[in-house]
């Protein structure tokens, strides 16, 4: 369908927002500029959406998860503290705390441990498998390849699934202490490996 | 439960930023970052890695969804002013729902339209954290009294819901709630909406468990709302009412 001129201005317009930054786009929010939220959602929800849908295994548990975030965020823009990190990141906490909220409710509580009471006790690759088997981390990126199986796991776990670290511990028939310290390298490799890219010292 | 050592919080810092934690956990670490520059700074740096290996699906075709958020939100007249946010439409499922819950927005506009300069705010109201045992046997008591009356709230979805008990003389208790419990920057804040007011009730906290409010007696509410607020509550409702009970 051909651009009418009023679509190709707010296509200018909208392209001139993606040279904004973080907050310089939460700052128009104050000023109820909509095509401010635009482009963060432009940016950001393929992001939360795929997180929230892979958390929640649900495609309209994501696009409510989604919409509440940013019809929030609109209505309270200073929520966004510039000076704590990014948006991206800031949106990204708020997608995955709701949709572990979620699956902790009661009925996919249920649910999830008869998954597991089915699944072999003790830890065995069954086991894991049956967790992770639905689980696509971005685990082929550099970042991840550069874990252990026992920190990719565990991350993963608690992550995408939505267990407690103790939750994790048990289903993997190890202490909490091993957990904590597994998640904790893990996330540690993680930022290293990116802080390497990022200075173009990468081992690919 | 946590001891007070910092090795133990920064510890669970790894779990914590994966949300996997359970929500006692949360609040007291949430506690400590308030008070800990290292463990805040240790948070910030690897939610931000983690961001940056967050999954995404740039085949998905959101443009539905944003259009939904644009129907939603509400203009902003003047950002310098105290905004009225009615309760904001959800998505819902079926056409049913959604015209039931769009019949549901449309009252809680027209109020607000007619209630911006008559808001009623009482946040001077009781919440009271009652040892269980008591608080078992008052509440025990009031279910056998006369004139009491149980009131659940539902979700649109009817996947989350908190009853509430409410004694004669207006006292009101928490008895059942599956509302999901909030980090310390966040409060459930309950409303109530009579046909020309929206009007805050209490403060429930971040989680409604065992929570004791009064409700103002001949209040006359036609409707019951709990929605999440800010820290310390809002004028009136910024958010979407996660569970409602009309009269």
């Amino acid at each position: 369908m051909a651009s009418t001129p009023k679509s190709r201005s707010q296509e200018k317009q909208q392209s001139d927002y993606a040279l904004l930054d973080d907050r310089q786009l939460v700052d128009l929010l104050r000023s109820g500029d909509e095509l401010g939220l635009k482009e963060i959602f432009r940016r950001n929800s393929s992001m939360l959406h795929a997180t929230a849908n892979k958390v929640t295994r649900s495609s309209s548990a994501a696009d409510e998860i989604v919409q509440e975030i940013f019809v929030k965020l609109w209505a309270n823009p200073d929520s966004f503290d510039p000076d704590r990190g990014s948006l991206r990141s800031f949106l990204l906490v708020q997608a995955h705390r709701r949709s572990v909220d979620i699956i902790r409710s009661e009925q996919a509580r249920t649910m999830r441990e008869r998954r597991v009471d089915n699944a072999p006790t003790g830890r065995s690759a069954s086991v894991e498998e049956t967790a992770l088997g639905r689980i696509e981390l971005q685990s082929l990126t550099t970042a991840m390849k550069n874990l252990s199986d026992d920190e990719r796991i565990a991350i993963e776990l608690a992550y995408i699934t939505g267990h407690t670290y103790h939750e994790v511990a048990t289903i993997l028939s190890v202490p909490d202490g091993t957990i904590k310290s597994r998640i904790r390298t893990g996330l540690r490799k993680i930022k290293e490996t990116l802080d390497l890219n990022q200075r173009g010292v990468t081992d690919d | 439960m946590i001891s007070s050592s910092h090795e133990n919080y920064f510890d669970l810092i790894g779990p914590y930023v994966l949300d996997a934690v359970d929500d006692n956990e949360r609040t007291t670490i949430e506690s400590h970052l308030l008070g800990c520059e290292i463990c805040a700074s240790e948070v910030a740096v690897l939610r931000e890695a983690l961001s940056s290996i967050a999954p995404s699906d740039d085949a998905a075709n959101l443009d539905d969804l944003w259009t939904s958020i644009s129907n939603t939100i509400e203009p902003k007249q003047n950002a310098g002013l105290a905004k009225i946010h009615p309760f904001p439409k959800q998505r819902t499922d079926s056409p049913g729902r959604q015209a039931a819950f769009i019949a549901s927005v449309a009252a809680f506009v027209a109020i607000a339209a007619v209630s911006a300069t008559t808001l009623v705010i009482d946040h001077n109201n009781p919440i009271l954290s009652s040892n269980t045992k008591l608080q078992t046997q008052i509440i025990h008591n009031v279910a056998n009294s006369p004139g009491h009356e149980y009131i659940t709230l539902k979700s649109t979805n009817k996947r989350l819901y908190l009853q509430l008990l409410i004694a004669g003389n207006g006292v009101a208790y928490v008895t059942k709630s599956d509302l999901p419990s909030l980090g310390n920057s966040n409060t459930y804040q309950l409303w109530g909406i009579s046909s020309s007011t929206i009007s805050s009730i209490s403060l429930l906290g971040s989680q409604t468990s065992g929570q004791v409010i009064s409700i103002p007696k001949n209040s006359n509410f036609k409707e019951l709302a709990v929605s999440q607020e800010p820290a310390g509550g809002s004028i009136s409702p910024t958010t979407t009412p996660i569970v409602t009970v009309q009269f």
